[in-house]
C-alpha cells in the first residue's frame, strides 16, 4: 500500500500525484478547475511551514497551509 | 439588411480575455490578476461585414459548477442569454486547464469557437501547437491570436460570424466511462417527465450536474415532476466520488487528445518566475520586502502627487476668487466661491494621490507580484481570522473604501468576504486626511507626523480588531483555504495599468461629482438660511441642528459646531474642514487659528475628534457600496451603528486619557 | 564556483554591507542624533527609509551567504536585492525630482528654501550599485540559468 501524505509535508523539488482530498464541495470543486484531479502531477517549487507553491500542468498556483494539508498526495519522489 | 449576433466571451482568469475583448469592441475593461474581479457582465458592440455584434465578456472561471457567482454567472447567460456562439480564450501556455473548460461549454450546447491565445508565449516556452488538427479533433474551429499585438482578431471575428449563422455545431461531448454513462442515462429518462426544464436546458447537461452534485441544478428540479424520481436515483450514489470520477476523465480525453497536437520541447527550462518567488516568499524576507514595496508606493502618493495638489488648490483659490468677484448676488458669490469651489476643491485636491496610488498597485498587479504578497500575507492575516485575500481591498481602502469594498467581491467565501466588507471602513481613506492635517497641524505642530501615522495605524488596528470580534461573534467560522494561481511575473503593459487605475479611479471622481458637490451644496444652504442670518452661525439651520446634537457629543468635548461638522461628514469625509471653515466664519488660512482660539477645544478634545473621524460610520458612498455588495440593509445599517458606537467610545477614551496625560 | 558567481557573490555582499550599514545608521541617527559627521552621508533618521535599506541589505546579503554556503539559488536573491536596489532608487528619485517642482512653483511664505542636498538620500545614492549590478549582469538573468 503506498503511502499517502498531505502536500503541505513535501519539501521543494518534491513530484507527487495527486490522491484524494479531505474537502468541502466549493474546494475541491475550485481544485478541480485548477487542474488538480487525481493523479495529476505536482511538483512543489517551494513550501513555507506548510504553505506550498506548486507547478501543475504548466500553472504555478499557491496554497495556504490550510488547502494544502487537505490535498492528499501519493508516489512521492523527492528530488536527488 | 443588418443582421444581429450575440458573442458570448468566456475563458480562465488571467489568460488576456480581457485584453481580446478590449481589441474587439475597444471599450475600457480592468484586466486583474485576481479571479473574480471582473463579476460584472462587460458588454461592448462592434460592426464588421454588415453585421451588428454585441460581444458580452463573462467573468472569468476554470470551470462552469455551481461554486462561485462567477460561474453562476456564465452558464446562466450561456444558457438563458441566447448567445449566437460563445468564443472561449484559451491559454496556449496552459491547454490542459483550459480545455478543461472547453469540454464543460460544449456540453452546454451552444456553437463554440475557440481563440487561442498567447500562442506567442508558448513559442517561446517551446511548445507549438497544431491548432488545425487540434480543432478536427475537438469539431470546433480555432483562431490563433496574440492579445498583445491584436493578431489574429479579425479571423476570429470572421469565424464567430461563420459559426453564428449556423455552420454544423460541434459534436463535442465527454465519455464518462459505462459506470457513469448508465446513471446519466437513467436520469436523462427520469427528467423527461419535466418537459419546462427539458425544453429549456441540454438533457445531457442536466443529466451530468446532477451526478457531480450541483446543488444550482438541483434545485431547477425540485419542485418539478421529475424530481422524486431524480432524488432516488440519486440517493442511492456518492456524487462527490462521481465528480472525481467525471473530473478524471475529461482530463483523460484532454490526455488523449493533446499529445497528438503539441509538440513540447525537451529538456525542463528552470523558471524564471520560480526564482524571483523563491526571494518574495521567503520566509523571513517575504513580509519585509512586502512592506518596504508598500512604504515605497505611499511614499510615491505622497511626494509625487504633493506639486499636483499644489497646483489643484492654487487654481480652485483663484476659481473661486474670479467666480466670487464676477457674480452680483451675494448669495450667488457665497455659493459659488464658498459652497462650490471650495467644497469641490477639498476634494479635487486628493485626485492626485489618490490616481498615483492606485497606479501604483495596477502596476504590482499587473506585474504579478500583487499575487504572491497576497499569500505571503495570507498567514499572517490568518491568524487575525481574516483572508488572504483581504489584503488587497485593505489596501485600496487607503485611497478611497468604495472601490476598496468592490475589491472585495474576489474573496469567494460569503463569511470572509462580508468580514472584509465590515472591516474595511476603519482603514483611513484619504478623505479623512484633510481632517487629520488641520488639527494635527494646528493642534500638534512639531509632532503631526506621527499623529497622523498613530491614526492610521489604529485604523488598522480597529479594522483587524472588529474582524477578529466578528468572527468570534457574529460570523463565526474558519478562514477559508487559500488556493490562488500565481501568473508568471510580466513586465506591466501600459494600457491594461491605465486602464486598471482609471477604473477605480473614476470611482472616486464619480463620488466627488456626485455625492460631495451635492453634499457641499446642502452645507451652503442649511449654513445659509433662514436668510438674513449670518453665513454658518449658531442662528442658521445649521446651528440649530448642532445644538440639538450637542448633548450627544458633549461627553466627548465637542460643542455644536463639531457635531454640525460631523453630521455633515457623513456625506463625505471630506466636507469636515469645509464645514468647520463655514461654522467657525473663517476661510482655510484662519482656520487654524480660529480654532485655537476656541475655548471649548484642547489638543485632547483635537485629538479625540480626530479619532472619531477616523472611526465614525462610513461616507454615504462606501455605505452606498456596502448594500450594493452585501445586498443587505441589515448589514449596511449594522455598519452605521458600530461605527458610530466604536468611534464615540474610543473617541471618549481617548480624549479623557489624553486630557489626564496632558494634565489639561 | 565560476569566477563570474564569485564576482557577483562579493559585488553582493559589499552592496547588502552598504545598504545595512546605512540603514543602521538611520536607527542610529533618531535614537541618538547625529554623530559627528553623519550629514555627509546624508543620513535624516527617518525610521522607514532606515528600514527599507535594511531589508535591501538583507536580501542582497542572505544572496552572497547562501552562494557561499553552497546554495546556487542565493544568486537570485542577489539579483532580486540589486533589482529593489534600482527599484528604490527610482522612488527616491521621484520624490526628489516632485520635491523640487513643489519648492519651485509652490513653496508658500516663510517655507524653507528647498536645496538639492536635502533631497539626497542614501536609497538614492546607493541605487548606484544596483544600477551597476543590472548592466553587469542583467540579460544574463533574462536569459536564466542553464538548464539543468
Amino acid at each position: 500500500m503506498e503511502s499517502v501524505c498531505p502536500l503541505a509535508f513535501l519539501a521543494p523539488g518534491t513530484v507527487a500525484r495527486v490522491a484524494w482530498f479531505r474537502a468541502g464541495k466549493g474546494l475541491q470543486t475550485r481544485l478541480f478547475g485548477m487542474g488538480f484531479c487525481p493523479d495529476v502531477r505536482v511538483k512543489v517549487v517551494s513550501a513555507d511551514r506548510g504553505s506550498v507553491i506548486v507547478s501543475v500542468g504548466g500553472a504555478r498556483y499557491a496554497l495556504s497551509r490550510g488547502a494544502a494539508m487537505r490535498v492528499m498526495v501519493r508516489g512521492i519522489e523527492e528530488s536527488a | 439588411m443588418k443582421r444581429e449576433i450575440r458573442i458570448a466571451l468566456i475563458g480562465n482568469p488571467n489568460i488576456g480575455k480581457t485584453t481580446i475583448f478590449n481589441l474587439l469592441t475597444g471599450s475600457r475593461q480592468h484586466v486583474g490578476n485576481w479571479p473574480g474581479v471582473t463579476v460584472e457582465k462587460k458588454t461592448g458592440r462592434l460592426s464588421r461585414n454588415g453585421y451588428e455584434i454585441e460581444v458580452v465578456d463573462l467573468p472569468g472561471t476554470y470551470s462552469l459548477t455551481a461554486y462561485s457567482p462567477d460561474e453562476i454567472i456564465a452558464r446562466d447567460f450561456i444558457l438563458e442569454g441566447n448567445p449566437d456562439v460563445v468564443v472561449q480564450v484559451v491559454d496556449a501556455t496552459n491547454m490542459e486547464r483550459n480545455l478543461y473548460l472547453t469540454l464543460q461549454v460544449a456540453e452546454l450546447g451552444v456553437p463554440m469557437v475557440i481563440a487561442l491565445n498567447m500562442v506567442d508565449l508558448a513559442r517561446a516556452q517551446g511548445d507549438g501547437i497544431d491548432h488545425e488538427r487540434l480543432s478536427a479533433s475537438l469539431g470546433i474551429p480555432i483562431v490563433p491570436t496574440v492579445g498583445t499585438s491584436g493578431e489574429g482578431v479579425d479571423e476570429l471575428l470572421d469565424a464567430a460570424i461563420r459559426v453564428a449563422e449556423g455552420s454544423p455545431n460541434h459534436k463535442l461531448t465527454v465519455d464518462y466511462g459505462s459506470g457513469v454513462e448508465v446513471m446519466i442515462a437513467r436520469l436523462a429518462d427520469a427528467l423527461t417527465t419535466d418537459t419546462v426544464l427539458v425544453d429549456r436546458y441540454p438533457l445531457r447537461w442536466l443529466a451530468v450536474k446532477l451526478l457531480e452534485g450541483d446543488e444550482n441544478v438541483r434545485a431547477k428540479v425540485c419542485g418539478g415532476p421529475a424530481n422524486g424520481r431524480v432524488e432516488e436515483i440519486l440517493s442511492s450514489i456518492d456524487t462527490d466520488d462521481c465528480e472525481a470520477r467525471m473530473a478524471d476523465k475529461r482530463y483523460e480525453k484532454i490526455a488523449t487528445i493533446l499529445p497528438g497536437v503539441r509538440k513540447t520541447s525537451t529538456g525542463q527550462r528552470v523558471n524564471l518566475s520560480d526564482l524571483v518567488d523563491s526571494v518574495v516568499t521567503n520566509r523571513y524576507l517575504g513580509i519585509p520586502i512586502f512592506l518596504a514595496l508598500m512604504w515605497g508606493a505611499f511614499e510615491l502618493t505622497f511626494t509625487v502627487g504633493a506639486p499636483f495638489a499644489a497646483a489643484i488648490e492654487a487654481g480652485t483659490a483663484h476659481l473661486a476668487e474670479l467666480a466670487a468677484g464676477s457674480v452680483e448676488s451675494t448669495y450667488l458669490a457665497s455659493l459659488l466661491g464658498d459652497g462650490i469651489i471650495g467644497g469641490l476643491g477639498a476634494v479635487l485636491v486628493f485626485l492626485p494621490n489618490i490616481f498615483i496610488l492606485f497606479l501604483v498597485l495596477a502596476i504590482l498587479e499587473d506585474s504579478g507580484y500583487l499575487a504572491r504578497a497576497a499569500f505571503v500575507m495570507d498567514r499572517p492575516l490568518y491568524a487575525l481570522g481574516l483572508p488572504g485575500k483581504a489584503f488587497i481591498p485593505m489596501l485600496i481602502g487607503f485611497g478611497c473604501n468604495v472601490p476598496a469594498i468592490m475589491a472585495a467581491r474576489s474573496i469567494e467565501n460569503e463569511n470572509d468576504r462580508l468580514l472584509t466588507i465590515l472591516a474595511n471602513p476603519f482603514v483611513s481613506c484619504s478623505a479623512r486626511l484633510p481632517v487629520y492635517i488641520l488639527l494635527a497641524g494646528t493642534f500638534f505642530p512639531e509632532h503631526a507626523g506621527s499623529v497622523v501615522f498613530f491614526l492610521y495605524v489604529l485604523g488598522i488596528a480597529v479594522a483587524i480588531g472588529s474582524a477578529k470580534l466578528f468572527r468570534s461573534t457574529i460570523l463565526p467560522g474558519e478562514v477559508s483555504p487559500f488556493v490562488m494561481e500565481m501568473p508568471p511575473y510580466h513586465l506591466p503593459t501600459v494600457k491594461t495599468t491605465l486602464i486598471c487605475t482609471w477604473s477605480r479611479g473614476s470611482m472616486y471622481l464619480r463620488k466627488a461629482g456626485t455625492i460631495i458637490f451635492g453634499g457641499v451644496v446642502i452645507v451652503w444652504l442649511l449654513a445659509s438660511f433662514p436668510p438674513g442670518v449670518e453665513y454658518g452661525s449658531a442662528g442658521s439651520l445649521a446651528g440649530t441642528i448642532g445644538h440639538l446634537m450637542e448633548p450627544l457629543v458633549a461627553p466627548l468635548g465637542f460643542d455644536w459646531k463639531i457635531a454640525v461638522a460631523l453630521i455633515f461628514g457623513f456625506i463625505a469625509k471630506e466636507i469636515v474642514v469645509g464645514s468647520l471653515g463655514t461654522l467657525y466664519g473663517t476661510g482655510e488660512e484662519t482656520l487654524p487659528a480660529a480654532l485655537l482660539a476656541d475655548p471649548a477645544l484642547s489638543a485632547a478634545t483635537a485629538l479625540a475628534l480626530m479619532v472619531f473621524a477616523l472611526l465614525y460610520t462610513p461616507c454615504a458612498a462606501a455605505l452606498g457600496v456596502i448594500r450594493k455588495e452585501t445586498g443587505s440593509w441589515k448589514w449596511t445599517g449594522f455598519s452605521v451603528a458600530y461605527g458610530l458606537t466604536v468611534a464615540w467610545v474610543l473617541a471618549f477614551v481617548v480624549g479623557h486619557v489624553a486630557a489626564f496625560v496632558w494634565g489639561a | 564556483m565560476s569566477m563570474n558567481d564569485k564576482i557577483k557573490t562579493i559585488f553582493g555582499a559589499a552592496a547588502g554591507a552598504l545598504y545595512t550599514a546605512s540603514g543602521t545608521l538611520q536607527f542610529v541617527w533618531a535614537i541618538f542624533g547625529s554623530l559627528g559627521g553623519l550629514e555627509v552621508l546624508h543620513i535624516s533618521g527617518d525610521l522607514f527609509n532606515g528600514f527599507v535599506l535594511l531589508v535591501i541589505g538583507a536580501v542582497l546579503l542572505t544572496g552572497a551567504w547562501k552562494v557561499s554556503t553552497g546554495a546556487m539559488e542565493g544568486v537570485s536573491f542577489i539579483y532580486v536585492g540589486l533589482f529593489l536596489s534600482v527599484l528604490f532608487g527610482a522612488v527616491a528619485l521621484c520624490s526628489t525630482v516632485a520635491g523640487a517642482i513643489e519648492a519651485t512653483f509652490f513653496a508658500g511664505e516663510g517655507e524653507s528654501a528647498w536645496s538639492a542636498v536635502d533631497a539626497v538620500s542614501p536609497l538614492l545614492y546607493l541605487a548606484a550599485t544596483g544600477a551597476i549590478g543590472l548592466l553587469a549582469w542583467g540579460r544574463e538573468f533574462f536569459r536564466g540559468p542553464p538548464a539543468s
